[in-house]
């Protein structure tokens, strides 16, 4: 009677039921190989989870933002500080305005905002001032807000803490920050430059974090509010409505032409399609989260991929461990797919385990977090949002990389021969050929998506077909680098076996480390896997960054040189309410002198320079206006850049060529920072502070002649610069629809080039007998100022306390120019230190499980009577050897790919490889993780049954 | 009329096995012929290396001869891929080792169950069904007893009774008695001798004749060559005698 060997029905199932058995006693028995795994799928997966629901925490809700801005009001309505009827609003944020025509019109009323409200409404004022308070011996100042913030309607936009509602005209709310900024406590008066008040209560602002300092008057306390404004402009009030008729986008789009901007409840609830939304210029924060979801998933796939590797040599060394049982089981009567299964069912117990545990130990410590920094009084997290899908999204990937890392170990136990595990208990160690086969198909694969890659980023010419690509291109590099690992990892034991075949000359304990390495490969090649994987992400992140850092050193935009700041000399208020600009006031150069050098101590030198200053220039007047009416000044002056001297760019702006000499320093089209004018009228003097250095003969022989002396080539043609006047009411809209001013007049003059160390953004320098001979209008602008050398924050905030009480209508920080590279060097080396950490971490892990893996080779060198030293540095040997193959294959799989992915998508940076550090790499790892190998060998091994053997 | 003898469980024929290749290729089995019927006790004699458990690997379908064929119930194990030799194991072949060969991580009840769960029985029956096998071999107190809370007799009888558990019709046991004392030793033999007695193929590899008495045929070899043949002798001194050993 033949045998039955067709499989028997549900025989499938229950043989899984029996791996998913045996998986759980063996993880049982080896708690400590099996919580390592779990640590290992964990954290990845708590720090994804964690940061997932932080970020979403930190995105406010439609409602929750609604509820913060608005409270239970309707609609705001505000100034739109339009200068035609052409502007558009946002219908979420309506602050955000855009437009395609940024010309004023002189003819364009706007609408005060009280008078564009329908009628229906119950109406809610809100209008911020700023108070002034005597702090030691300065005068700093106050934000304070007038508003009925007790008010039912505003529910969820201003919560009373603490105390109680200001009852008499002298009472107060304040924030818990201006308690604290004060050392005031509930009931304490507060002297301010408007009156003495005393807090009543503690109030919380939701659009504010608790820690601001806000002093919170009731419109009832206009007197105080008229006398805080009386010598400045008068403050923009919005107007909060309360009824039951909403506010429609229709209306909004109406009120937008008469120069009113509007918060609307239900517009922002549900905003209309983004087609017709018009020309509303929309935050673009989507795209800027998804791109930060996107990173953070490329990171920590990468993470899960490194540590994928990690727990696939846990695994391997557990299958390895388990091989006679798994041996039995086939001897038994159990099938591959069995066997296999009781390797992947360990991987999906834990895997389900560390995916579960991290991602509540994520949500837990987000929550945390979330509580304690809304206990604080943070607006940064408005609400606790965990988000299920990425959360499940972060868990899926921890299962998958988990299931992988069992699943390989779990093939290679299922493929052995029953029979040999059996006699001898360790699995034959015969090398397959498929995974050299398949790794250098992968690395065929990987040249050629690098190769494409590469092709597409560079080849085509016009930047903004390249930077079209660029999705492709780096999906192409990406891969290819992935690839490229990936590759390299299957490569591993064909090379270990070619680098270990002539290891005769080798010392004892070195040969030894690479007859073991070669031999047993299934512990060689997971160890060195690990490292490879380690070592590539880390060396391609620090390709990266040093190719970002030297970017931003060479694009770094100078407000100055090193050491110095800029201030104002001529203070000029906000833009009015009308669009005026309010009466200009002179700075004394002495006081702002003075106060920093009592606050700093570190002033080497200051020097006033004197330039053409915007002065009572009312934008709306329209050209028909003089450029200089009365006392003021609308007339401003820049270089003009001849023909063929332009930086070429791309339609989209792009930079052609970075190399070239039209596009360097301030010449880049990245915007100008910093104080210092475009056309400066002095001498010699001045020509050195800025230049710090003293200027050549043919500088001063060309100031002298009324000339110029230009910073920078571009602006000379022939010999000559062209000096160009332009008028700030006269704005005009360029083709590429950004804002401009039409040039009134130009003239004509010789000009030197002298250019400063770094590219500060000055464009030229004139004699005062020049400047008075072409009719400039000057005084002094700026107080350039020397440092010997960058302020510490505390130092800082000490100098801006200073100018508080010099500087009335506006709060003149104090920018110090840090230079350019401050800080990228030491970045780079912390970044040489964690990278060397991580590896380290994978060459310890993969070391330690490889050692334990060896226990019984050492006990059978110890039994022909090794010494421990031997043993010892035998373990040394092999971490180093393991640790060397790994970093170098990392290196190459790092650096190549990085360096392809930076040139070939060059609006990121030029590539640049930081040798020095990935030296220093190279040689850290594999000499700590020899020397920690042999430290932590114990030189007596503990006494132990050997079991089935 | 034709008289039909006891139903053949296992053949080989003509079986060679050689291992490695071109110079270094050793004969491990040559052109063996063997058969062992239902309810027959064949013991398997021979100095080491002489070949005995290859020819007990192959009988089980855990090896692959190089030329030749082996038949379990008349089934060629030539044409089975790798799962259905796994199948025709556990419902066919008992297998019994030295080393007891018992999943520490299992129960004595769970390591006899074994088979029968993978081949799709109800976990509470194969556990019944253990039970049973456990009581034939006498430790039905063991079942919930892990590897190392037995002794060595103790895991060798759990062994066996995962070899006999189910429908099996050959047993095949490897040296069975080498870890075990002699007192143990005569216990396991005498429950190989009570499955023969109820039906079973037994094939015994023993180096010992004390243990070869036990069987009804004593088949000698050397040098992977079936060299003699002996009907039952159940006095040890004239196997020893016959074989040399």
């Amino acid at each position: 009677m033949a045998i039955d060997v067709r499989p028997a029905p549900g025989g499938r199932r229950h043989s899984f039921r029996v791996a998913l058995r045996m998986a759980r006693r063996d993880i049982s028995r080896h708690r400590g190989r099996s919580l390592l795994i779990v640590l290992l799928i964990m954290v990845p997966v708590a720090g994804m989870s964690g940061a997932a629901t932080l970020v979403q925490s930190m995105q406010e809700t439609p409602a929750e933002r609604i509820q913060h801005q608005l409270g239970d009001t309707q609609a705001r309505f505000r100034n739109m500080h339009a200068y035609n009827a052409d502007m558009v609003q946002d219908p979420v944020v309506e602050t955000a305005t855009g437009s395609r025509n940024y010309a004023p019109d002189p003819d364009f009323v706007p609408l005060d905002p009280k008078d564009a409200i329908p009628p229906g409404y119950r109406v809610l004022t809100e209008s911020q001032l700023t108070l002034r308070v005597t702090v030691g011996a300065a005068e700093v100042p106050l934000m304070a807000k007038a508003v009925d913030a007790l008010d039912p309607a505003f529910t969820g936009k201003y919560t009373l803490l603490d105390g109680r509602a200001p009852a008499a005209s002298d009472e107060v709310l304040v924030s818990r920050g201006l308690l604290e900024r004060f050392s005031l406590r509930l009931g304490d008066r507060l002297t301010t430059s408007e009156g003495t008040f005393t807090a009543v209560g503690k109030l919380r602002d939701a659009t504010y974090s608790d820690g601001n300092a806000i002093l919170f008057l009731k419109p009832g306390q206009q007197k105080v509010q008229e006398e805080a404004t009386a010598r400045g402009p008068a403050p923009e009030t919005i107007y909060y409505l309360v009824g039951r008729d909403q506010v429609t986008w229709d209306q909004i789009r109406e009120l937008n032409r008469v120069g009113v901007a509007v918060l609307s409840r239900s517009v922002a609830l549900s905003p209309p399609p983004r087609n017709e939304a018009g020309d509303a210029p929309g935050t673009g924060y989507d795209s800027q989260l998804w791109g930060g979801y996107l990173a953070g998933g490329l990171i920590g796939a990468l993470a899960l991929l490194e540590v994928g590797l990690l727990a696939g040599a846990a695994f391997a060394v557990g299958a390895k461990r388990q091989v006679r049982e798994l041996a039995l089981l086939a001897a038994t009567g159990a099938e591959a797919p069995t066997v296999r299964a009781v390797v992947t069912a360990g991987g999906l117990w834990l895997g389900t385990v560390a995916v579960a545990s991290g991602a509540l130990l994520g949500a837990l410590a987000a929550a945390a977090v979330v509580a304690v920094g809304r206990h604080l009084g943070s607006v940064r997290f408005p609400g606790f949002h965990p988000d299920v899908l990425l959360i499940a999204a972060a868990m899926g990937m921890g299962l998958l990389a988990c299931l992988l890392a069992a699943a390989v170990p779990a093939g290679q136990v299922a493929r052995q021969a029953v029979l040999g595990a059996l006699k001898s208990g360790r699995a034959p160690s015969a090398a397959q050929p498929w995974p050299a086969r398949i790794g250098v198909l992968l690395l065929v694969v990987a040249v050629a998506a690098l190769a494409a890659g590469t092709g597409l980023g560079l080849v085509g010419g016009d930047p903004d077909v390249l930077a079209s690509r660029t999705p492709l291109v780096a999906g192409l590099l990406i891969g290819g680098a992935v690839l490229t690992a990936a590759a390299l990892v299957l490569l591993t034991g064909g090379v270990v076996a070619l680098l270990t075949a002539r290891s005769g000359w080798l010392p004892l304990p070195a040969r030894l480390a690479a007859r073991d390495a070669a031999r047993n490969r299934s512990r060689t090649v997971p160890a060195v896997a690990a490292i490879v994987a380690a070592a590539t992400l880390a060396i391609a992140v620090m390709v990266v960054a040093a190719s970002q850092f030297e970017n931003a050193r060479k694009t770094h935009p100078w407000s100055a040189r090193a050491n110095q700041a800029a201030l104002p000399l001529a203070e000029t208020g906000p833009l009015l309410a009308d669009g005026a600009v309010a009466p200009a006031r002179v700075v004394d150069p002495a006081a702002v002198t003075g106060a920093l050098e009592r606050a700093l101590g570190t002033v080497e030198w200051t020097r006033v320079l004197a330039s053409p200053v915007a002065r009572n220039c009312n934008m709306r007047a329209g050209a028909v206006a003089s450029s200089r009416p009365g006392d003021g000044n609308c007339l401003q002056y820049k270089l003009g850049v001849p023909s063929g001297n332009e930086c070429p760019t791309t339609q989209r702006g792009l930079v052609l060529d970075a190399g070239d000499w039209r596009c360097q320093g301030s010449m880049l089209p990245l915007g100008i920072s910093g104080q210092i004018p475009q056309l400066i009228v002095g001498g010699a003097e001045e020509l050195e502070a800025l230049l710090g250095r003293k200027p050549g003969r043919e500088a001063l022989e060309a100031l002298a002649g009324g000339g110029v002396v230009v910073s920078n080539p571009v602006f000379v043609k022939d010999g000559q610069t062209l000096l160009q006047a332009y008028d700030l009411r006269q704005a005009v809209t360029r083709p590429d629809h950004r804002a401009d001013f039409e040039v009134v007049s130009d003239e004509s003059l010789p000009a030197v080039v002298e250019s400063p160390e770094v590219p500060v953004p000055y464009y030229g320098v004139i004699s005062a007998e020049a400047a008075s001979r072409l009719g400039i209008k000057v005084e002094p602008a700026v107080l350039l100022i020397q440092l010997s050398g960058y302020p510490a924050v505390a130092e800082l905030d000490k100098a801006s306390a200073a100018l508080a009480g010099i500087y009335e209508t506006q709060p003149a920080a104090l920018h110090v120019e840090a230079g350019a590279d401050r800080d990228s060097t030491s970045l780079l080396w912390l970044l040489v230190g964690l990278s060397a950490l991580i590896t380290l971490s994978a060459a310890g892990i993969t070391a330690g499980l490889a050692l334990a893996d060896a226990r019984s080779d050492h006990m059978t060198l110890a039994g022909v009577g090794a010494p421990p030293r031997l043993r010892k540095s035998m373990a040394g040997a092999q971490s180093l050897m393991t640790a060397v193959l790994g970093t170098s294959l990392g290196l190459v799989a790092g650096v190549v790919p990085a360096v392809l992915v930076m040139a070939a998508t060059r609006t990121l940076a030029a590539p640049v490889v930081p040798w020095l550090q990935l030296l220093a790499l190279l040689v850290a790892v594999p000499l700590s993780g020899g020397g920690l190998a042999w430290l932590f060998t114990r030189a007596r091994l503990p006494m132990s049954r050997r079991l089935g053997t | 009329m034709s008289v039909q003898g006891p139903r053949q469980v296992l053949e080989l024929a003509k079986v060679s096995r050689t291992f490695g290749r071109g110079a270094t290729a050793v004969a491990a089995l040559r052109e063996v012929d063997l058969t062992v019927s239902a309810g027959e006790f064949v013991a398997v004699m021979g100095p080491s290396g002489s070949g005995k458990s290859s020819l007990l690997s192959l009988a089980g379908g855990l090896d692959r001869p190089t030329s030749g064929g082996v038949f379990v119930e008349s089934t060629p194990l030539a044409g089975l891929g790798l799962n259905e030799l796994a199948r025709l194991r556990r419902r066919a072949v008992g297998y019994v080792f030295q080393d007891f060969n018992l999943i520490p991580i299992l129960s004595a009840a769970e390591n006899v169950a074994l088979p029968l769960e993978l081949d799709g029985v109800q976990a509470r029956k194969a556990h019944r069904q253990a039970l049973d096998a456990l009581r034939l071999v006498g430790i039905p107190e063991l079942a919930d007893r892990f590897m190392d809370e037995m002794s060595g007799g103790q895991q060798q009888r759990v062994a066996i009774a995962r070899a006999i558990v189910g429908d099996r019709r050959l047993i095949l046991a490897d040296e069975p008695t080498g870890a075990l004392d002699s007192t143990t030793g005569h216990g396991v033999m005498e429950v190989l001798r009570e499955r023969a007695d109820a039906g079973a193929a037994v094939m015994l590899v023993t180096h010992e004749a004390r243990h070869a008495a036990w069987a009804d045929r004593v088949v000698f070899i050397r040098d992977g060559r079936i060299v003699d043949e002996a009907a039952a002798m159940h006095d040890p001194a004239m196997l020893l005698a016959r074989t040399g050993l």
